[in-house]
């Protein structure tokens, strides 16, 4: 596997094109990677880029049947996993991962809201964990795509608080900063215009300089915490001026075109699903669209809440809500925990139907999926961990991983393999300060 | 269809008979608006056009040559009416930036504004656009999403200007934006005099709008703030929730309304005999026979002797019972830890490692009760729970969505007596039974604790922070005067240093 460039290597951009008068609309050149900060240029210019998908569901699963055993085409899948079979040999079952950081406080808030991060949780009436994987590369490498990141829901945010954690904690998976939570789209039909509608007008570049100018003003007179909460502010801002300037730019790579150069589904009806299937199938069907039109790289799915009120009227079990239902193991709990690994079969059967070259967009892609505790028990020890996808061929399938009982078992070394997929590597996330050698 | 009347206008007689001049001149005026609003003037340019093209198809259009030109100057006049108002709805946005931005603006801000408008007007883009623009740099800019108060230099605090205290008070008491009133005694600098800013309080805690701190601190305190929307209930066991939550979520709001509004003692919370109701709540609380079938909704009123009916106070809300409840049976466990947690203020610990599973399928002929106390009758669990479930099985007589209740969804006859933890950890229990039995021993033996519950929460409330050590004194003064009534503690909130001030910009907060 070769080695990515390193930044020095890089002109900036800036002042190649003022040089040379060109536009953004050039095929890559292969001699020099031109465009600093951009795109991390693919090994071979013909192949696909790597996507990361994230997904997640609260309360853990069945304690009984969520395992897996052997390898290969002779894995054994627990009940649990049962709707992943055909996509055995292209999976990863990890155990034995968790975040310390989990363990202090509570139950639920503070064992979700570090759940992609790592990092300390603030308790009371604060709201600070740490920067989530997927932002962190959606960070870097977003600005090659038309929207740097998707971040879906099937559950609204629940802003009241739980043994005094927030439970923001357990309502959002993605952090933009530690003290942000990425905002969450849970309408589909919005979801579906972040990706394919234009909706700046000329005027917005001049209201966001008026209000970024005042921010920036006021900024200087307030305390230092308060101008923590103004560059929340600002970040909001050059977030929205970024979109403008890339709404209709696309990142190409030279010789690969996505599958979809438009979606291939209509707009969804306005407001949210009645029907929870409905709503998860759609999102699902926009996480795959998102990336077979190559509108992001990135895209998260929040299945629903960590401490979840859904109910499954469409599964017949809607007489208790999630979260009381994950705390015990019966029937009817491990037909929901089913259903929810459903969305993540028909994500995978989506897309190892585009072929891409030699690969499929399944093998070109890594999709996580966890919960912040094993089972409605509250035991976040260890966390539930499945890994689907090659990652552009990097990450070996048909295999249980188990790393209970090691010393440094932290599940930001996943999130370092992850990274380092996406070609991102670091020295360090979260409590991490090594990846996994397997992933 | 083509018209030449988009707005007929048949009211003369009424115009110029029965009305007297001032009304005759507000109905013009209305219509007047009506024009500009929709600008029919230039419609109708058009639809003349269009009426012409059709007439000379198959007729000599020559009789509608005559309307041609009154037309054309109408909608000459409109183009130079509107031109005219731009002006005027440039000063209406700095009028409303004053309001939404809580202060008068300064000579540059307004500039910048206006500065702005000619910058996008020089762009090409159209003067409503423009309008539209300049109300989302108002909206979107910072002095109106927060509260921007600009720090003394140094590190001691100083108390903030009459603006920024303005503006402080309509958020606590009204959650929104000073009114006409304290506004105007802002800007003359009047609001931190004490008679006067006493006054005001006093005034706003009798307006209506005081629902907002009834909703955005009663029922957010007690977790039912969005329980309006709440869909956690089984439709198979209780079809009628869906059509009862507002009115449940209407009556929390009512009787929170009625506690700040009335000045009553915080007791009053626990203690109440009275609440609100519409006919379909009246109808749940068997207060009223239900209404009729597709009956219009019908008026809110107050409703007493609720504790005759087994009710009163915070624990007999419809709303609360229900929330703290499962999809389709109770659980005294959730009510119980509802009660110490959030009523009480105790802090209770984490679950241990390795609970017990719960049987899958509960035996025969247990209710609900029984069920919960087999899990609590563990003994790794039962060291808490003796201390938690015992509030929950006093509220047994309440089902899931909090109907009262004497048997279970099993037909098994409700018990509702419970063995209530003393304060002391291994003191004797009380036993009591119902709500009646449980709200007297709170109001007997758990005062202190809920006042002090209490006040922490409004305090926290009203400063937007958590309570520090700090605040310690601050506190105990309040508890001192709850007996006076509630008023009484928002009048002491309001006039002490941590609502009235604001710290130096150099003073650390702590673990900085």
């Amino acid at each position: 596997m070769k080695s990515f460039p390193t930044r020095r290597d890089w002109l900036d951009r800036r002042t190649f094109l003022r040089g040379l008068g060109v536009s953004m609309a050039l095929p890559w050149m292969e001699s020099r990677n031109v465009w600093a900060g951009d795109v991390a240029p693919a090994a071979d210019p013909a192949t696909a880029p790597t996507r990361l998908g994230v997904l997640f569901s609260g309360n853990g699963f069945h304690a009984k049947e969520w395992w897996a055993k052997g390898e290969g085409e002779a894995m054994e899948l627990g009940a649990v996993l049962a709707p992943l079979h055909d996509f055995r040999t292209r999976l990863n079952f990890i155990k034995g991962l968790y975040n310390a950081e989990a363990l202090k406080g509570n139950i639920h808030s503070s064992q979700t809201g570090n759940i992609l991060s790592g990092a300390a949780l603030a308790s009371g009436g604060e709201i600070r964990s740490g920067t989530s994987v997927d932002q962190f590369v959606a960070q870097r490498h977003g600005r090659s795509t038309k929207v740097p990141s998707l971040v879906l829901g099937c559950e609204k945010s629940n802003p009241s608080v739980h043994k005094n954690y927030s439970m923001l904690y357990s309502s959002h998976i993605s952090w933009s900063s530690p003290t942000s939570p990425t905002p969450l789209e849970i309408y589909p039909a919005l979801a579906f215009d972040r990706l394919f509608k234009d909706e700046s007008t000329r005027e917005d570049v001049s209201v966001l300089d008026a209000v970024r100018e005042d921010a920036e003003d006021f900024r200087r007179t307030v305390s230092r915490g308060d101008q923590r909460k103004l560059d929340e502010y600002l970040d909001g801002v050059r977030d929205v001026e970024r979109r403008i300037e890339t709404a209709g730019k696309r990142g190409e790579l030279q010789g690969w075109k996505p599958a979809l150069a438009g979606p291939d589904m209509p707009r969804p009806a306005d407001g949210v699903p009645q029907d929870i299937a409905d709503h998860m199938r759609l999102m699902s069907d926009i996480l795959v669209l998102a990336f077979m039109t190559d509108s992001t790289r990135v895209c998260t799915l929040k299945l629903n809440n960590d401490h979840s009120s859904l109910r499954f009227p469409n599964l017949g079990v809607d007489y208790m809500i999630h979260h009381l239902l994950s705390h015990s193991d019966t029937p009817d709990w491990l037909k929901v925990n089913q259903f929810f690994i459903e969305q993540l079969a028909h994500i995978c059967r989506r897309l190892d139907s585009v072929q891409e070259g030699e690969r499929t967009a399944l093998d070109n892609t890594a999709i996580l999926y966890c919960s912040s505790m094993m089972s409605g028990h509250h035991d976040a020890s260890q966390l539930p961990v499945v890994l689907v996808g090659g990652g552009g061929g990097r990450i070996a399938g048909g295999r249980v991983l188990d790393y209970s009982g090691q010393e440094q078992r932290q599940m930001c070394r996943l999130y370092m393999s992850l990274l380092d997929v996406c070609g991102l590597p670091v020295d360090s996330f979260g409590d991490a300060t090594a990846k996994l050698a397997e992933i | 269809m083509v018209t030449l009347t988009l707005y007929h206008r048949e009211d003369d007689q009424l115009r110029r008979l029965v009305l007297p001049e001032a009304e005759a001149a507000r109905l013009d005026a209305l219509w007047h608006e009506l024009h500009f609003v929709s600008g029919d003037a230039l419609q109708l340019v058009d639809a003349y056009e269009q009426l012409w093209q059709y007439a000379t198809q198959d007729a000599d259009p020559s009789a509608f040559e005559g309307l041609r030109q009154p037309i054309l100057d109408a909608a000459a006049a409109y183009r130079a009416e509107l031109v005219a108002a731009e002006p005027v709805q440039i000063d209406a946005v700095l009028a409303l930036a004053r309001r939404a931005w809580r202060r008068p603006l300064s000579p540059s801000e307004m500039t910048s504004i206006r500065s702005l408008y000619a910058k996008l007007r020089r762009e090409e883009i159209p003067h409503e656009d423009a309008i539209r623009a300049l109300l989302a740099r108002v909206l979107v800019a910072p002095a109106f999403l927060y509260h921007l108060e600009t720090p003394p230099p140094g590190d001691a605090s100083r108390p903030v200007n009459d603006h920024e205290l303005a503006a402080r008070l309509a958020s606590f008491l009204w959650s929104s934006i000073p009114d006409g009133e304290l506004a105007a005694l802002a800007d003359a600098d009047r609001l931190h005099d004490p008679a006067v800013l006493s006054g005001q309080v006093a005034r706003m805690l009798r307006d209506p709008k005081v629902d907002r701190l009834a909703l955005g601190f009663g029922c957010q305190w007690l977790h039912i703030a969005d329980f309006d929307t709440l869909d956690e209930k089984s439709p198979a066991h209780f079809p009628e929730f869906a059509g009862l939550r507002m009115s449940m979520h209407a009556e929390a709001v009512r009787f929170f309304t009625d506690f700040f509004r009335e000045n009553r003692p915080v007791t009053h919370l626990l203690d109440a005999d009275h609440t609100f109701a519409d006919p379909l709540l009246a109808a749940f609380y068997g207060a009223a026979p239900p209404p009729a079938e597709g009956a219009p909704p019908g008026d809110w009123q107050r409703l007493d002797g609720m504790k005759a009916r087994g009710r009163g106070g915070i624990l007999g809300l419809s709303a609360v019972l229900a929330k703290q409840s499962g999809a389709s049976r109770t659980s005294p466990i959730l009510r119980g830890a509802w009660l110490s947690e959030t009523v009480l203020g105790r802090k209770l610990p984490k679950p241990p490692k390795g609970i017990p599973i719960l049987p899958e399928v509960p035996p025969e002929g247990l209710t609900e009760r029984k069920l919960t106390e087999l899990h609590s009758t563990l003994a790794a669990c039962a060291g808490c729970h003796r201390t938690i479930d015992p509030y929950g099985f006093a509220l047994e007589g309440f089902d899931a969505i909090g109907r009262a209740r004497t048997q279970d969804s099993a037909g098994l006859v409700v018990d509702s007596s419970a063995m209530l933890p003393a304060r002391a950890a291994d003191g004797p229990a009380t036993a009591v039974n119902g709500l009646a039995g449980l709200r007297d021993h709170l109001v007997g033996h758990h005062r202190d604790e809920f006042l002090r519950q209490f006040t922490k929460k409004l305090l926290g409330y009203a400063l937007g922070r958590s309570v520090q050590l700090s605040d310690e004194p601050l506190l105990e003064t309040l508890e001192g005067a709850a007996g006076d009534g509630v008023a009484a503690m928002v009048h002491l909130i309001v006039e002490s240093p941590q609502f009235r001030g604001i710290r130096g910009r150099d003073m650390l907060a702590a673990g900085e």
